[in-house]
């Protein structure tokens, strides 16, 4: 049984689907013969060249999801059958037909009835764009409440963020472009021009920006992933690689099996084993690579102590030395009863640095001395008000209730609650101390953490 | 906005409701109007299917009969009202041709 069998990509928009055709009918020519499409895919079989006509059309009263021949496109179909165009393939709204009468009707016969459904189909896949754009930006504003050093102080959240508003521009740039083919092809219809649904530039230039957001986003994942030693997502994101991966190595195969006679009687079965072998061997060879270089110590080797990182990439440790807290409670000369659990937290983002701190004594003793503190290291101004302000809102602090006073020229504020709890706010350049505590630290203590973090 | 689109009447919405003043099948009517038109006008089985649909819709043709996945459809009081009034606007504009050509 011949089952010589070739699988192409070929993408195109809704308003494009005249070089689909065309592409469809050289195919055949060419002695290949579509057999189905899924999304971009088309699986050709091998048949003698034949010059045939294919119409492309959309069929607007089908979902998104349906495929094949189905309740709804039968009658569509049997039409088309009516007038000798045979049933190929249907995904979608998009349902493909040949014929090889050359005098057969075409399809569509009513230009300004047919690029009404073209419009329509497309209007509405941007609004469903858009919904999703929506989402993301409602999204967006949740994760704004959480405030603004939420946001900044982790690559994680900033870049979904940034992916979101890279949507939308994105969105606004294909609707712009999508109503400048519109107009042109309204005056067209007008004019009674013949016109054609041709690839145009507009579409090109737009999925050259998706390839080149979604390529720059998961690179810069990746890469942070890798650097902060988050492993589990630097794997998960290299599991997805072997997607590209295998639509590549797909498209390869299926180009040796046209021009390449080793390639030729290659059955489907064996096809599909070798790309998945490709595949999974190159995936593998990069996982392979990754925990190499992790064994032979050439990762990140700043962290020394039993490291966790949450899912926000946040990298927390438990520090088994003092040396992973910026100040101790024996640095300003507290000496420490029994056992104490000591741990440091990191946020990865280089916008705002959130270091969080704390010392405090094992089990429930509350009579025990504790420290407990978080670091926000900034450059920007406006940045740098706006975390002065969230962590005054999120201490209840009232700067006309605080007592102030200046230590080597910065400004420290200090209350006490009725449970005598200690909060400081120190402002130093570029940084802010949040710290909270049961000792009330006299001046001396306090250079001494001025002195650690200058 | 679809009787907006049938405030005047393209060639193969004119001769679609014409091929249905009597009960036809949808799929053949495609035959019986190059057949009216002696092959002039054709109607593509899309642009067929989807006038038929926005006809239906708007009440200018009725359901007959199915016969499996075949159906039947025919003109209602409002289609020929609608294949009338394009009639008479027709009419004037050939009058009006009329007119101004004779005068010349």
């Amino acid at each position: 049984m011949n089952r010589e069998l070739q699988i192409r990509f070929y993408n195109c928009q809704l308003n494009e689907l005249d070089s689909l055709k065309e592409y469809l009918e050289k195919k055949a020519a060419q002695g290949w013969m579509l057999e189905k499409r899924k999304g971009s895919i088309c699986y050709f079989r091998k048949c003698k060249p034949k010059k045939v006509k294919f119409s492309v059309e959309i069929f607007d009263k089908a979902s998104e999801f349906m495929v094949d021949y189905n309740a709804t496109n039968e009658e569509y179909i049997e039409y088309c059958k009516a007038a000798g165009w045979n049933f190929v393939s249907a995904e979608g709204k998009v349902q493909i037909f040949y014929t090889e009468d050359k005098s057969a009707i075409p399809i569509e016969t009513d230009p300004q009835q047919k690029f009404e459904t073209v419009h329509k189909s497309i209007f509405k896949q941007y609004i469903k764009n858009w919904f999703i754009g929506i989402i993301l930006g409602l999204l967006y504003l949740i994760k704004l409440s959480d405030g603004i050093v939420e946001i900044f102080s982790s690559y994680m959240s900033f870049s979904i963020i940034l992916l979101g508003i890279s949507m939308v521009i994105l969105n606004t740039f294909q609707v712009i472009i999508y109503y400048r083919w519109f107009h042109k092809i309204k005056e067209k219809i007008k004019n009674g021009e013949e016109f054609y649904y041709y690839k145009n530039l507009g579409s090109l230039v737009s999925k050259i920006m998706v390839a080149c957001i979604g390529t720059a986003w998961f690179v810069g994942v990746l890469v942070v992933s890798y650097l902060s030693g988050d492993k589990v997502l630097m794997f998960i994101l290299l599991i997805f690689v072997s997607v590209p991966i295998f639509l590549f190595g797909s498209s390869i195969l299926s180009v040796l099996t046209q021009k390449n006679g080793i390639m030729k009687e290659m059955k489907q079965t064996i096809y599909y084993k070798v790309i998945i072998i490709i595949t999974f061997a190159v995936t593998g060879g990069i996982i392979i690579f990754f925990i190499a270089v992790e064994f032979f110590g050439l990762g990140n080797k700043n962290i020394k102590n039993t490291k966790y990182i949450d899912t926000d990439g946040t990298i927390s440790w438990e520090a088994k030395h003092n040396d992973s807290l910026i100040f101790t409670l024996e640095d300003m000369g507290i000496k420490l009863q029994g056992e104490y659990n000591k741990n440091a937290e990191k946020g990865d983002s280089f916008i705002i640095s959130k270091e969080n701190y704390y010392e405090e004594p094992l089990g429930e003793d509350t009579e025990k001395d504790y420290l407990a503190y978080t670091i926000y290291r900034v450059k920007n101004k406006w940045l740098y008000d706006k975390v002065v302000k969230e962590v005054t809102k999120d201490n209840e602090f009232d700067f006309n209730k605080l007592e102030m006073i200046h230590i080597q020229g910065y400004k420290v504020y200090h209350t006490e609650d009725a449970m005598h709890y200690h909060s400081y706010l120190l402002l130093m350049d570029n940084l802010v101390l949040d710290l909270q505590t049961n000792l009330k630290l006299n001046e001396k203590q306090l250079q001494i953490v001025i002195n650690k973090l200058d | 906005m679809a009787r907006e689109k049938f405030q005047t009447l393209t060639e193969q919405m004119f001769y679609i409701l014409i091929a249905l003043l009597d009960e036809c099948c949808g799929v053949d009517i495609m035959e019986k109007v190059e057949r009216i038109t002696n092959g002039r006008v054709s109607v593509g089985p899309g642009t067929l299917y989807s006038l038929l649909n926005s006809f239906e819709k708007e009440g200018m043709i009725e359901e007959t009969m199915v016969n499996g996945r075949k159906r039947s459809y025919k003109i209602t009081v409002s289609g020929r009202e609608l294949l009338e009034s394009e009639f008479q606007r027709l009419k004037l504009l050939i009058a009006d041709y009329q007119e101004i050509n004779n005068r010349k």
